[in-house]
C-alpha cells in the first residue's frame, strides 16, 4: 500500500491553516487591548495634557481616605477626596484627586502619604476647567498606574502579529507553483519556505538577496518576549506585592520556569535586535554561469560596521521532510563545505571580489522539491565581538555543466520481460542523451492498450516527491509485433544518493489500469555513474560556536 | 555513513510494513464503529500507529463502497487537502470522514468541525485523548515487541538498536524509527540491497 497509489492521499499541497480563527482572534486581542491602552492610560494623560490651563482656586479639604475595594482577585485602593471651593461666587465641590483611572493596586504607599497630607479641614488649592466650573482636580499629575497601564499595548502588538502571520500565510498559499520546466519540475523560487533564488536562464548580472530577513525574524520575536514577559512580570509582581513578612514560596518556585523562559526570549530578542544593525551584504554574481565544475566570479559589499573576521563559505545540503503521523520534520545534512575568502584584515573586508569554485565531483545540480532538496548556499559569516554577528545566505540555482561527462563506451541494451512483453533498452545515460527503446508483445499475449512512461522518484527519509517527465499511449500493439521510441532526456534531476535524498529514474509499461508491466531502472547522470554525495560530519551548534568565541574573547 | 539507497529505514519502506492490529482486528473495529452510529476514534499517545490504523481502516471502507475523504491537520498548521472546511462540509450520507490530527484545531474549528460532520455517512478519527464527543473503538499503548518485530523486518541485524532506540525516545515509534535511521551506519556494516522495482515508484 503506498502513498502514491492511495486515492486516500490527495497531493500535499502545504498549504497553511486557514485564518478562519485565527483572525478574530487577533482582531480580539487588538480591540481589547486598545481599549484597555484607552482608559488605562490614554485617556488620563490627555485629560491631564488639557488641565495645564485650567484656573488654580483655593479649596478646603472636607473629607479624605484611601479606598479599598475586595473581590475574589485580590484589593485594589484608590484616593476618595471631598474638597469645596468657589468659582465666580457660587460654591462647588470636587471628588478628584488626580487623573489616574479607577483603582489600583500599585502605589498604595503614596496614596496613603497623600492622604495623610490632606486632612479635613486643610486649606490648599485646587485646579478647576473655567469651562466647566464643576470639573476640578487637586492634583495634575497622573499617578505611576498609568504608566503601569502601558504594556496593555502588548495586546495590540500580539493581536496585530497573529493577523499579520495569518495574512502571510495566506498570501503563500494563494501564490503561483511555477512555471513548469521540461521536465516537470519547477522553478524553485515559487516553492512555499524555499527561499527565493534568481533566474539561472537568464545571463547578467544580478543582485542576490538574503535567505532570511532580519526585521521580520526581529519583529516576531520581540512580540512573542514582551507579550510573554508583560504577562509574567505582572504575575510576579502581584506575588512580591503582597510580602506581608514572608514570601509564599510555592507561587515563586512555581513562577521559576517561566521567568527563565521570559529571560532567555529577552537575551534572543536583544541578539536579533543587534543583528538589525549589523552591515547587511550585498552580492552580485551571474547566475546564468553556476554550473558544476565552473568558476563564478562575484562581487560583495559589506557596510563594514565593526567586523573583525569574515567568512564566505559554500555549503551543498540534503534536505528531508517526511510525516510521522500529524507531526511534520525536516532533517538536514551537509554534503559540502568549501571555504572561498577568510580573513581578519579589516581593510579588505568591506568589499571585493571572489570566485566560487563549484565542485565537479560528489556534488549534484540543485534540485527543489517539495519533500526533498539540494539546496547550495553562500554564507556570508561577519564576527563583530561582543555582538551579534553577520550571518547572511544566499540561495543559488546551480545547474549541472552545460556539457556532461558522457559515456566511456555504449552498453548493450538489455531485454526486460513482464506481461507478455520485452522491454529493450540500455539502462544508463548521461544527462541530455536520448534514449532508444523498443517494446515488444508476444505473439500469444492479448492485446490490450498500453502506455509508456519515463520519469523520477525519491527514495531516502523524506516523502517521496516524483514527476512523470514524458508518458505515450501505445494504444494498438499487436501481438507479434514491436515499437521503437526515441525520448530526448532532459539535464536534471540526476540520479543521486546522498544521506537523506536519492533520486531514480524508471522507465515503465503500463496496462490500461495503470498497474506497471515493466518497469526498468535507469541511471541518469554524468558518465552512467549514480552520484554519491557524502555526508559530512554536523557543525557546531549556534551556542556551541557563541561558547567558544566568549571564551577566546574573555582570554584576549 | 550509509546512503538514502541503501538505508533499510527510509520512508518508503516503512510505509510498506504490514499493519499490526494489537488485538483488536479491523473487523471488530468496523463493527464497534457501526454500533455507535458509525463515529469512534482511535485513541493513543504520539508514535502507536493510530495514523497507519486509520488508513488501513479507510482502505477496507474504500472496498466496502464507502467514498472515503482522508483530511489531515499537521502540527506545522497545514492541512490535507488545503481547504478542509468545504471538504467536511461538502460530505454526504454514503460518506465517512477519516480525520486524522484534528486536536490540533483550535476550540472554534474544532465546534465548528463538530458541526460540519454531523451530515456525513460516518466519522472515524485519531485522538490523543478520550472525547466527550466521539465514543473511543480502541485505545493503544506503546509497543516495545511490535516495533522491533517492525524494525526487524526492515532489517533483521536491528533488534538490539530497535530496542534501545524505543526505550530512548520514550516509546515513540516515529522517534525510534528516525534514530535507527541515523543509527543504522553504527549497528550494521552488511551491504543492503538498492531500491527494487517492487517498491513502487512511478505508477500512480
Amino acid at each position: 500500500m503506498s502513498n502514491a497509489a492511495s486515492p486516500l492521499a490527495p497531493p500535499k499541497l502545504n498549504g497553511a491553516a486557514s485564518p478562519g480563527c485565527i483572525i478574530p482572534f487577533g482582531l480580539l486581542f487588538a480591540a481589547i487591548g486598545c481599549v484597555a491602552f484607552y482608559s488605562i492610560t490614554l485617556r488620563p494623560l490627555l485629560r491631564a495634557s488639557a488641565s495645564s490651563n485650567w484656573n488654580e482656586v483655593p479649596c478646603e479639604i472636607l473629607a479624605s481616605k484611601v479606598e479599598r475595594k475586595s473581590d475574589s482577585h485580590g484589593s485594589t485602593y484608590r484616593v476618595a477626596v471631598r474638597y469645596r471651593y468657589k468659582w465666580s461666587g457660587r460654591a462647588y465641590e470636587g471628588y478628584r484627586y488626580d487623573f489616574s483611572a479607577g483603582s489600583t493596586s500599585v502605589g498604595v504607599k503614596k496614596m496613603r502619604a497623600a492622604v495623610a497630607a490632606l486632612p479635613p479641614g486643610k486649606k490648599t488649592v485646587c485646579y478647576i476647567d473655567p469651562a466647566s466650573p464643576d470639573s476640578a482636580v487637586l492634583t495634575r499629575e497622573t499617578g505611576f498606574a498609568v504608566w503601569i497601564g502601558a504594556l496593555t499595548l502588548l495586546f495590540p502588538l500580539f493581536g496585530l502579529g497573529m493577523i499579520y502571520s495569518s495574512w502571510r500565510s495566506q498570501r503563500t498559499d494563494r501564490s503561483p507553483l511555477g512555471r513548469a520546466l521540461p521536465n516537470g519540475t519547477r522553478t524553485a523560487s515559487n516553492r512555499i519556505g524555499i527561499p527565493p533564488m534568481p533566474d539561472p536562464e537568464v545571463p547578467g548580472e544580478v543582485v542576490l538577496k538574503p535567505a532570511t530577513g532580519r526585521v521580520g525574524t526581529f519583529v516576531a520575536i520581540a512580540c512573542f518576549a514582551l507579550f510573554w514577559n508583560g504577562g509574567i512580570g505582572f504575575m510576579l509582581f502581584n506575588v512580591i506585592k503582597d510580602f506581608r513578612g514572608g514570601f509564599m514560596w510555592f507561587p515563586l518556585l512555581f513562577m521559576i520556569p517561566f521567568v527563565g523562559v521570559g529571560l532567555v526570549m529577552i537575551v534572543i530578542a536583544l541578539h536579533t535586535f543587534s543583528r538589525l544593525f549589523a552591515p547587511s551584504v550585498e552580492v552580485r554574481l551571474d547566475p546564468s554561469l553556476l554550473r558544476l565544475g565552473s568558476r563564478v566570479p562575484f562581487t560583495w559589499r559589506l557596510g563594514n560596521r565593526g567586523v573583525h573576521k569574515l567568512t564566505i563559505r559554500l555549503i551543498g545540503r540534503e534536505e528531508a521532510t517526511y510525516q510521522q503521523g500529524t507531526r511534520t520534520t525536516t532533517d538536514k545534512s551537509d554534503f559540502h563545505r568549501s571555504v572561498l575568502f577568510d580573513s581578519s584584515d579589516t581593510l579588505s573586508l568591506n568589499e571585493g571580489r571572489g570566485e566560487l569554485i563549484l565542485p565537479s565531483a560528489d556534488a549534484a545540480p540543485a534540485f527543489t522539491e517539495p519533500k526533498n532538496r539540494l539546496i547550495w548556499e553562500l554564507v556570508f559569516t561577519g564576527e563583530i565581538p561582543w555582538r551579534a554577528d553577520v550571518d547572511d545566505r544566499f540561495t543559488l540555482p546551480v545547474r549541472g555543466p552545460a556539457r556532461p561527462l558522457g559515456l566511456t563506451a555504449t552498453p548493450e541494451p538489455r531485454a526486460h520481460t513482464g506481461g507478455g512483453l520485452t522491454l529493450w533498452t540500455v539502462d544508463r545515460f548521461a544527462p541530455g542523451e536520448t534514449i532508444v527503446f523498443t517494446v515488444s508483445r508476444e505473439a500469444s499475449a492479448k492485446p490490450d492498450p498500453l502506455s509508456l512512461q519515463l520519469g523520477w522518484f525519491t527514495e531516502g527519509k523524506g516523502t517521496r516527491d516524483a514527476a512523470v517527465a514524458w508518458r505515450e499511449a501505445l494504444p494498438d500493439l499487436a501481438p507479434g509485433t514491436d515499437r521503437s521510441f526515441e525520448v530526448q532526456l532532459h539535464d536534471d534531476p540526476w540520479s543521486f544518493t546522498g544521506h537523506l535524498v536519492a533520486v531514480e529514474w524508471r522507465l515503465e509499461v503500463l496496462d490500461s489500469d495503470r498497474n506497471p508491466l515493466v518497469a526498468v531502472p535507469l541511471i541518469i547522470a554524468p558518465g552512467g555513474q549514480i552520484v554519491n554525495l557524502p555526508a559530512l560530519p554536523k557543525e557546531a551548534s549556534f551556542f556551541e560556536k557563541r561558547k567558544a568565541r566568549f571564551r577566546s574573547q574573555v582570554a584576549r | 555513513m550509509s546512503t538514502a539507497l541503501e538505508n533499510p529505514f527510509r520512508t518508503s519502506r516503512l510505509l510498506s510494513l504490514p499493519v499490526h492490529w494489537a488485538g483488536i482486528r479491523p473487523e471488530t473495529l468496523l463493527a464497534r464503529w457501526e454500533a455507535a452510529g458509525r463515529r469512534g476514534a482511535l485513541v493513543g499517545t504520539h508514535g502507536t500507529g493510530k495514523t497507519t490504523r486509520l488508513r488501513a481502516l479507510a482502505y477496507r471502507l474504500v472496498a466496502e463502497g464507502w467514498t472515503v475523504i482522508w483530511v489531515q491537520w499537521h502540527d506545522d498548521g497545514t492541512t490535507t487537502p488545503d481547504d478542509w472546511r468545504a471538504t467536511v462540509r461538502d460530505a454526504g450520507p454514503h460518506t465517512v470522514l477519516c480525520l486524522d490530527g484534528s486536536e490540533n484545531l483550535g476550540p472554534i474549528s474544532a465546534y465548528r468541525l463538530h458541526r460540519y460532520t454531523r451530515s456525513a455517512g460516518g466519522v472515524l478519527t485519531t485522538r490523543h485523548r478520550r472525547s466527550l464527543l466521539l465514543p473511543t473503538l480502541a485505545t493503544y499503548e506503546p509497543d516495545a515487541a511490535l516495533f522491533t518485530a517492525h524494525a526487524a523486518i526492515l532489517d533483521q541485524d536491528a533488534r538490539e538498536a530497535a530496542m534501545a532506540a524505543f526505550a530512548a525516545t520514550g516509546q515513540n515509534a516515529h522517534e525510534a524509527f528516525r534514530k535507527l535511521y541515523f543509527d543504522y551506519s553504527r549497528f550494521s556494516s552488511r551491504p543492503i540491497r538498492a531500491a527494487s522495482a517492487s517498491d513502487g515508484g512511478l505508477a500512480a
